[in-house]
């Protein structure tokens, strides 16, 4: 338990901060682009899937990549701790960040006034984050590309605004601004085993 | 245009960390060795000549052109850093052909010059083998290949024999002395038997200082006359090298043959010997005969 | 040496993941938005609808957008899209007092119950016109003093309100009569040259696409040189650092398009079955605005993605063209009918239609391209500078991010 402690330490001190402070930035500038005053329900929902959800694509895809020198990664896997564990340790983490960004944000949304049914919205977002970052850490861990880590998930995204639930059907990630909740549970068993299957695969490599 | 470089007073900085101090040199034609502990100063003074680092101070000279002209210096060097590789999807004709571009070489020069060279360093059956597929040692026989190109006249390699199995190691050495005979060839290393190999000029740094410059010999006349054999008992060892420098040993049942450096003759059974450049290195780094 | 690197550039990025995932994506992208194209048809006469035409006459703008505004007055909040996201603005008492005075100086109508009683009015009538009921202006109220108060009205929200000048263009929606849709469909055959007008719509919709997906191709190379530890063996080369930058810059730019005009040989073909005799089709129209309209938009984002890999060697390029490309698709959305093109990465003319607003926005939209292209050589250049000086070790932007210490993991 200690050693699995030190990993989560030695994580939130190297590699966790970088992308915590750009996702925070990123949630910190919204409120110049868009509204998040007084908002009717389907445009805090708007507002939560499509602009925040987009953190998840910043904080989980970069999970492997401290060891993404193979000399480092050899060298680690050497080690008596495996390193599927220490993968898992630092994607647990980057969920929780997101978790506490998502709780944070929505609870200034509620105190300027968005209308929301805030545990709802709370865990559908979460899932649909869960669900892009798992898709970008699992083609991380196809192409050994940190880059395609981070295209994949974008494309989805851009196809969900263009083509929209016709094409994604129960994976479309902007459903509760249509007020519908079915899919999140989708993203979230999709998300999870995108992430488990990647931990799996990069492992390996 | 003579063929030599010279380092006048050349000083370099990390920030307030001084990595090189009054480095005065001249290089000649042929094997020089740099020689010292890792983290001396060797791969900074090597990055300066090969241009990939800013001198903080003082002046150099490259056959005469001042080594600001990065333009020029980079058209007759090569480099083979210590730490390299190359892109990995590339076969290891792609990877020469390539740098060959990078070189400026022309399409009839490299389908020349790249087979030849391969040919040279015993990868010619490798010519589609991906770089990612390579040996350590396949990888330094490439290094080499790739920095001696563009044919430059001046060579600077980092710790090329660092990762090489013994066997390579002395074909490596052969095969830099070979290239040598026409250009100036610079090779750092903290293995004294590089040196002691193939280079007649040396120079030790410590600490981003020069210790010593001249030929192997030199090196081994400081030392003559101070290296001593003897056969102790195992339990008279820690005592012995806490007062002598103990260059080598050799454990024959419960007596240690032990071969040390002394001012002058410290006991009986001690018996004086011819000194050899891994001796004489000792002695140097650790200050002079500085016996407790 | 350029032509030669250059040719290896190209087969360096033809061999690499990152490229292969962006042709697929290419693919998929026009087959879910473009894959089967419906064409227009030439209108007959008297059929029952047209469909809905925007804007209309200045009197008919008035009074949809004055109907607009004393109904967001009385309520006291406004809805603005400033990027496409829904924001309700709650002018200050002092603002809506200027508001007040606006209201009054366009419409005569002072108290809250003279407002009330317009509304209901306008409400009550028969004649709907669609998004807002229409009120009167007050008489003598010029157009121009009108457009002047609509703009200081969309300044005080802060932009992106219906009194904004591009809503003021389709506050009013009008429905088409037979003539005007023959005419529109006139266009589209004789102007256009039936291919012009697909060839906007094909550039409307790769455009999205191509203002995000080089800067992965460009941040991907740029950090290759360093994944692969190649770094020092090219730097302690002859080759100088603008060849080596631009043979890379415009391989990718060349590989990128390449892609681009093979797919736009399928609308193309499904132009020329459409239109059968009969149109004088111009068959280089694709390539025309590939070119024209596409390639721009690919140069910039693979600039933005090489320059700010060069400087920082990390992934930031691609984060801050995700930030540029988001604002710009989603502040561009009310532009989607084309003819507004203003300085947007990703211009938009979502229609066949629309030759006329195409028309008289095109110096605007080959400005807007001109500086797109201009700027994206400007960072080639600027890459071309950085390189240089990390080449000699006189910049290091990484080493003083993360540190050079080799750090030691305990896991």
């Amino acid at each position: 338990m200690a050693n699995y402690l030190e990993i989560a330490r030695e994580n939130i001190r190297h590699n966790l901060p970088v992308h915590a402070v750009t996702a925070g930035i990123l949630l910190c500038l919204s409120p110049l682009v868009l509204g998040v005053k007084n908002l009717p329900l389907a445009d805090t929902a708007k507002v939560l899937e499509m602009y925040v959800a987009l953190i998840g694509i910043i904080l989980i895809p970069p999970v492997f990549l401290p060891e993404q020198n193979p000399d480092l990664r050899d060298l680690i896997r050497s080690k008596y701790t495996k390193i599927s564990t220490v993968y898992s340790i630092r994607a647990i983490e980057a969920v929780l960040v997101l978790a506490l960004y998502l709780g944070v944000y929505i609870l200034i949304l509620h105190i300027n006034g968005c209308q929301m049914e805030a545990p709802a919205y709370y865990a559908g977002t979460l899932a649909e984050m869960i669900f892009m970052g798992g898709l970008g850490l699992l083609f991380y861990s196809l192409t050994d590309n940190l880059i395609a880590g981070y295209m994949i998930p974008v494309f989805y995204y851009i196809t969900a605004m263009g083509a929209g639930s016709k094409y994604l059907k129960v994976f479309y990630p902007f459903s509760m601004t249509k007020g519908s909740y079915t899919e999140k549970y989708w993203l979230l068993a999709g998300g999870v085993i995108l992430m488990a299957t990647a931990v799996r695969i990069r492992s390996r490599k | 245009m003579s063929a030599e470089i010279k380092i006048e007073h050349l000083n370099q900085y990390y920030g307030k960390k001084q990595a090189l101090k009054e480095v005065d040199l001249t290089i000649q034609q042929g094997m020089f060795g740099l020689l010292g502990r890792n983290g001396a100063g060797k791969t900074t003074l090597m990055k300066v000549l090969a241009t990939l680092l800013p001198k903080s101070d003082g002046r150099i000279t490259v056959c005469g052109i001042p080594v600001e002209d990065s333009a020029r210096i980079r058209k007759m060097t090569g480099y083979l850093p210590q730490d390299f590789s190359m892109y990995p999807n590339m076969s290891v004709y792609e990877a020469m052909d390539y740098l060959g571009v990078l070189s400026g070489l022309s399409t009839a020069e490299r389908r020349k010059r790249i087979p030849y060279l391969l040919e040279k360093v015993n990868l010619q059956n490798d010519r589609k083998t991906k770089v990612k597929a390579l040996s350590g040692g396949m990888k330094r026989r490439l290094g080499i290949a790739q920095a001696i190109l563009h044919n430059p006249r001046i060579l600077i390699v980092d710790e090329p024999t660092a990762g090489l199995d013994p066997e390579e190691r002395v074909r490596f050495r052969n095969l830099l002395c070979e290239i040598a005979e026409e250009r100036i060839v610079i090779l750092s290393t903290h293995i004294v038997g590089d040196i002691e190999a193939t280079c007649e000029q040396i120079a030790v740094l410590n600490n981003g200082e020069i210790l010593y410059q001249g030929t192997v010999s030199g090196l081994i006349e400081m030392a003559d006359g101070k290296v001593y054999t003897a056969q102790i008992s195992r339990h008279e060892l820690p005592q012995l090298k806490e007062r002598y420098i103990v260059t080598s040993m050799l454990t024959l049942g419960n007596n240690v043959m032990i071969r040390f450096i002394a001012e002058k003759k410290p006991f009986a059974s001690a018996e004086s010997c011819d000194a050899g450049v891994e001796d004489a290195y000792m002695y140097l780094m650790n200050g002079e005969g500085s016996e407790a | 040496m350029f032509g030669h690197l250059f040719i290896k550039e190209c087969k360096q990025t033809a061999k690499s993941m990152i490229y292969w995932l962006i042709i697929l994506i290419l693919l998929i992208f026009f087959n879910s938005q473009l894959g089967s194209m419906e064409f227009a048809e030439k209108p007959e006469p008297g059929q029952e609808d047209y469909g809905m035409v925007a804007g209309g006459d200045e009197q008919a703008t008035m009074e949809a957008t004055l109907g607009y505004l004393v109904s967001e007055y009385r309520s006291g909040s406004f809805t603005t899209y400033p990027i496409g996201f829904y924001k309700t603005v709650k002018p200050s008492q002092k603002e809506l007092k200027r508001i007040h005075e606006i209201v009054t100086e366009t419409t005569g109508l002072s108290t809250d119950q003279e407002i009330d009683d317009a509304m209901t009015a306008a409400q009550g009538d028969s004649q709907i016109v669609y998004g807002s009921s229409p009120v009167k202006p007050k008489d003598g109220l010029t157009f121009e003093r009108f457009c002047a108060l609509m703009e200081e009205t969309d300044d005080m929200l802060g932009g992106g309100s219906n009194y904004s000048k591009e809503s003021l263009k389709t506050n009013a929606k009008t429905p088409m009569t037979y003539e005007q849709a023959l005419q529109q469909y006139n266009d589209l055959t004789e102007k256009d040259h039936f291919t012009g007008a697909y060839a906007r719509l094909f550039s409307d919709y790769m455009g999205i696409m191509l203002g995000i997906l080089p800067v992965f191709l460009a941040a991907t190379r740029g950090m290759r040189d360093r994944r692969s530890r190649m770094q020092a063996l090219i730097a302690s080369r002859k080759a100088s650092s603008a060849v080596i930058i631009f043979s890379r810059y415009f391989s990718m730019i060349v590989m990128l398009m390449l892609p681009v005009l093979l797919i736009s040989c399928i609308p193309l073909s499904e132009c020329i079955k459409a239109a059968g005799g009969g149109i004088r089709l111009d068959y280089l129209a694709f390539v025309k605005y590939s070119v024209g309209w596409l390639m721009p938009t690919a140069m910039i984002s693979t600039a933005v993605g090489m320059v700010l890999t060069e400087l920082t060697d990390t992934a930031l390029g691609v984060l801050v063209q995700l930030i540029w490309w988001f604002l710009s698709v989603f502040s561009s959305m009310s532009a989607m009918h084309g003819g507004i093109y203003g300085w947007d990465l990703v211009p938009r003319h979502n229609t066949p239609f629309n030759y006329e607003g195409f028309h008289a926005g095109f110096s605007q939209l080959a400005a807007n391209r001109a500086l797109y292209a201009g700027i994206s050589i400007l960072l080639a250049a600027v890459t071309v500078w950085i390189y240089s000086l990390k080449r000699k070790g006189r910049l290091d932007i990484r080493g003083k991010l993360f540190g050079n210490r080799k750090r030691e993991h305990k896991a």
